[in-house]
């Protein structure tokens, strides 16, 4: 990440800097003492704001903590952490170009969202998070870089138009709700559905472990198909897809997914969810 | 106050009403009524309605209001009261329109430039109180815009900001080379005709053939400039240069006038010296020859001003008998000479005894009293040089005053009125009240006019003359030296600046160098008589004063008028070269200028960036207890957490440990637990008292 501290006069240092010199030419025109005190007075204020927002701006530090995913057209938000432990207070920071504000307390630290609203499904490229700030007369801008801010994948919208068809995988194919009587308990996998979590085993003895029903093993298990969506146009076919994943991720389905080039095998759970909206968000456009 | 619709807190808002008005109110008197009208307008429809919508209309119709009052008016489109009612106006405009608080710090900023020009309508430690306010104002209304500052706050910060940057300003004060103005003079430098400077209609004559009272008084208020001069090297004290024009002769009790024939070439070329030998000859003493180049504006007469005392040859002109420097023809033209003159000079061609009895020639019936104070002197002093020495001991003790506005009237006693009960004239009164005491004194003497001084522009070796440079001063001729000229004013007035080092200096002298020189010299050097002369006066200040409640200020005024308002050129190169740097020009004042600023730079930025930072207060109770406890060594270890660390206290510390338990429990609480923050303050402070009894326990 580039780091590097950039500083540029404002327009109101500008304004300054031309005031400074025209009070110099009346103060040698007049040969007024007093007006040369006073176009170095402000020199003087104008030198030592530049020292002050250079102080203002060092050493703060911050650390991208998560990112909640979305679909395209909703607000991503990047939830940044700053920190202050050099015993100075911050003043007038703006991360990024479109949030207010904010002063930061010496010895704290402060949670940030940076709101950015998303167009197209897709990943968003990492970039630097930077900070600004103009503080205390505003005649710099001091700009930094804080963290960078990881890249992102963004789903497709939502908004499908069709009912949710599940074609039957194989023979065996049946709803997961039939399933009723529980064969045991086995511990627990990342991607694993929450509501199967045993809560009370929990409770027991500090170990999340996960529900097991009777045959499940080679579990009914649909699908989502490509070719069911065939009515809709391109993206409203991938927006109809991607409402279907949700859903059976809602009903706690196992689903597979088959789009053009890609198919992934039935399973559940947030993993599931993932690789299917992820399969989705990264199909090619459509090339006319 | 109302909240704007522009988000700005309304405090924010009084502080710049309140900048502005102090920026504007100075300059509102010299205004027409109408021009005050149409500044103030949008001043006022900006404060009461913040979303004005005929901003347009309102620009253009007051554009042509004030144009036309500009046109009417007699002063003209560059009078400075039309440059300053332009600019008002302009900020008044901005004023209306502007929304953001980015508009309204630019409208602070370009009020900066009123408040430098209203701070030239007070003097001295008025003036300079206008200018710090003013900066104070423009930091609390910058400061003021951050949301949720008070004015209060912002006040502070701006004082703060502005002590903190006084070193700074004081070296740039000492340090930037100090150019004087004014910028047009510049013009004339650059070779702009002279004649481009001079008020057409206002055209001066400036010297004539006849010199009368108030006639130099006059001419000193006008800023006309008379002649441009470039030195070769250094250019001298300003004090030192004296421009001589008109030599008079005769007095009749009122007036002064040149002798028969003054105009008449021929006569003048017959008198006149020809060769430079003949000149060097003719002086007893000659110091500091310096060269130069005038550019003289036509006025219609013979006189060059050339610099006394010229020695130098020019084309197409002559240094007539009584030294001064005369053009072949009247000038009628612009017309540059090259010259080199004797900055101290003494001597002069033996008078005939026709010429001494007209130097001593006074009207019987004129200024009695005057003349026989000057015959009393013969009888008191027998030495010329003696009575010449006792005017000037009576005119530094006689508390005369010099005024460009003398309240004398033109008569045949006139200067018996100023010399003996006004004591309060113009130069012209002086310099012929000293000459006509010198005369009834029985020295020879007479008057010459011209100008003295001049304004040096800085960075460059030019000098240029004004009519406000007139002078008048005498010249007395004693048998032994020739002429020498006797500068009544600077016994009157308080020495120069850099008369009182050179009078330092001289009187550094070692005494047997002061005793190797002509009496002449000293007579020319008169500053250590003087010295005795003014110390009654010295003791008379030494009395101890009665003690006022504003005697500070008038010791801070005083200190104010030295080291700011009369901080110039000359003082700046005394400085330096008291600094110990050898060659004070404006490249070396550049060089320690940008050096001075640039430490000075880095000396803040250490300052501001290795500034200790305020500690947490509960790091700070932590350390506390850790030190206290040290002394016992049941210090914190590194790596152990608080409950460790008080378990492990538990064996060593005995009795002391329910003590410890409640002061170490306290901190685990405040450090880990989330508590509102006004509770938690609490909560320290109950720690840190805590500590303190538990550390006495120790």
């Amino acid at each position: 990440m580039n780091k590097r501290l950039s500083i540029r006069l404002t327009l109101s240092g500008v304004v300054l800097v031309i005031v400074l010199f025209l009070i110099q030419l009346l103060a040698i025109n007049y040969s007024n003492n007093l007006l040369f005190t006073f176009g170095f007075m402000l020199v003087s204020i104008f030198l030592i704001s530049f020292w002050l927002g250079l102080r203002n701006m060092k050493a703060i530090q911050a650390s991208c903590q998560h990112v909640e995913p979305v679909h395209a057209g909703q607000l991503l938000k990047f939830h940044l952490i700053l920190s202050e432990d050099k015993g100075l207070g911050r003043y007038q920071l703006q991360v990024l170009d479109d949030t207010g504000q904010s002063d930061l307390v010496a010895h704290s630290q402060q949670s940030i969202e940076l709101p950015q609203l998303t167009q197209v499904r897709g990943s968003i490229e990492q970039r630097d998070a930077t900070v600004r700030s103009d503080w205390p007369l505003g005649f710099f801008m001091f700009k930094r870089s804080l963290c960078t801010l990881p890249e992102v994948l963004v789903y497709p919208a939502t908004g499908g138009r069709l009912p949710l068809i599940t074609m039957l995988s194989d023979a065996q194919a049946q709803h997961q709700e039939a399933v009723d009587s529980l064969a045991g308990l086995r511990a627990y996998q990342p991607g694993d559905n929450m509501r199967r979590i045993h809560w009370r085993a929990l409770a027991r003895n500090e170990q999340l472990q996960v529900r097991q029903f009777e045959g499940e093993q080679g579990d009914p298990s649909g699908w989502l198909s490509w070719d069911d969506t065939s009515e809709l146009p391109y993206e409203a076919r991938i927006s109809c897809l991607t409402d279907w994943v949700l859903e059976c991720d809602r009903q706690g389905r196992i689903f597979g997914l088959r789009i053009p080039g890609n198919e992934i095998a039935p399973e559940s759970g947030v993993k599931q969810r993932h690789r299917c909206l992820s399969a989705l968000a990264n199909m090619p456009e459509l090339v006319v | 106050m109302k909240q704007l619709n522009f988000g700005l807190k309304s405090s924010s808002f009084i502080g710049l009403a309140a900048f502005q008005v102090y920026a504007l109110l100075p300059l509102l008197p010299s205004l027409a009524w109408l021009q005050i009208t149409l500044v103030l307008m949008p001043f006022l429809l900006g404060m009461w309605n913040t979303s004005y919508k005929y901003i347009n209309s309102s620009v253009l119709l007051g554009l042509t209001l004030w144009a036309g009052s500009v046109y009417l008016s007699p002063s003209g489109w560059f009078s400075s009261e039309t440059i300053i009612s332009g600019l008002l106006l302009v900020l008044g405009f901005k004023w209306l329109e502007a929304k953001s608080h980015r508009e309204y710090q630019l409208l602070a900023t370009l009020s900066l430039v009123p408040v430098a020009l209203s701070s030239l309508y007070f003097t001295g430690l008025m003036a300079l109180l206008y200018l710090v306010i003013g900066v104070l104002l423009y930091l609390v209304v910058l400061l003021g815009w951050k949301a949720g500052v008070r004015l209060k706050s912002a006040f502070y910060g701006a004082t703060r900001l502005l002590l903190f940057s006084l070193p700074m300003v004081a070296l740039l004060f000492v340090t930037v080379p100090r150019i004087q103005g004014p910028l047009w003079d510049l013009g004339i430098v650059f070779g702009l005709p002279i004649e481009l400077m001079i008020d057409q209609e206002q055209r001066q004559q400036g010297l004539t053939a006849k010199l009368q009272a108030g006639q130099i008084s006059r001419l000193k208020k006008s800023d006309q400039p008379v002649l441009v001069a470039e030195f070769d090297g250094v250019v001298p004290y300003k004090s030192k240069l004296y421009w001589r024009g008109p030599v008079y002769e005769v007095f009749d009790g009122i007036s002064w006038s040149l002798p028969s024939g003054w105009d008449n070439r021929s006569q003048l070329l017959r008198k006149a010296f020809r060769q430079k030998s003949e000149l060097t000859n003719a002086l007893s003493v000659k110091q500091e020859l310096v060269s130069y180049e005038a550019r003289i504006s036509a006025h219609g007469e013979r006189f060059m001003y050339g610099l006394d005392f010229p020695v130098g040859r020019s084309a197409e002109t002559f240094i007539s008998s009584d030294f001064q420097v005369l053009g072949i023809r009247p000038l009628r033209h612009e017309f540059n000479y090259q010259q080199k003159a004797y900055l101290q000079y003494q001597g002069g061609r033996p008078l005939s005894e026709k010429e001494l009895a007209s130097y001593l020639e006074l009207p019987e019936q004129s200024n009695l009293q005057l003349q026989a104070w000057g015959r009393n002197l013969t009888s008191q002093w027998p030495q010329a040089s003696d009575r010449i020495q006792a005017l000037r001991v009576h005119l530094a003790e006689g508390g005369y005053q010099i005024t460009q506005t003398p309240d004398i009237a033109a008569s045949m006693h006139s200067l018996d009125e100023f010399f003996f009960s006004a004591k309060e004239g113009g130069v012209e009164h002086l310099a012929s009240s000293t000459a006509v005491v010198l005369r009834a004194a029985g020295i020879p003497t007479r008057l010459v006019a011209g100008y003295r001084g001049g304004s040096l522009i800085a960075l460059t070796n030019f000098v240029v003359v004004r009519q406000a440079n007139a002078h008048v001063w005498v010249e007395a001729w004693l048998a032994d030296t020739g002429w020498q000229r006797i500068e009544a004013l600077d016994f009157v007035l308080p020495p120069e600046p850099e008369r009182a080092k050179s009078a330092t200096s001289t009187a550094a002298k070692p005494l047997e160098k002061a005793a190797k020189e002509s009496p002449a010299v000293a007579a020319e050097k008169p500053v250590e008589k003087v010295k005795e002369a003014s110390e009654p006066k010295q003791k008379k200040s030494e009395k101890p004063q009665p003690i006022s409640g504003f005697s500070w200020l008038k010791t801070l005024n005083q200190g104010m008028e030295n080291w700011i308002l009369n901080y110039n050129p000359e003082r700046q190169v005394e400085l330096m070269e008291k600094s110990g740097i050898r060659k004070v020009d404006w490249k070396s004042l550049l060089a320690v200028s940008v050096l001075a600023l640039l430490l000075v730079m880095v000396f803040y930025g250490v300052v501001i960036n290795l500034r200790r930072p305020k500690r947490e207060l509960l790091l700070q109770a932590f350390i506390r207890l850790d030190k206290g406890l040290k002394k016992r060594e049941w210090q914190c270890l590194p790596g152990e957490c608080p409950s460790q660390w008080l378990g492990r206290l538990q064996p060593l510390a005995g009795e002391l440990y329910p003590a410890c338990e409640i002061v170490i429990q306290q901190y685990i609480q405040l450090r880990y637990e989330q508590m509102p923050e006004a509770e938690k303050q609490q909560a320290i402070q109950c720690l840190q008292r805590d500590i303190k009894r538990l550390t006495g326990m120790l």
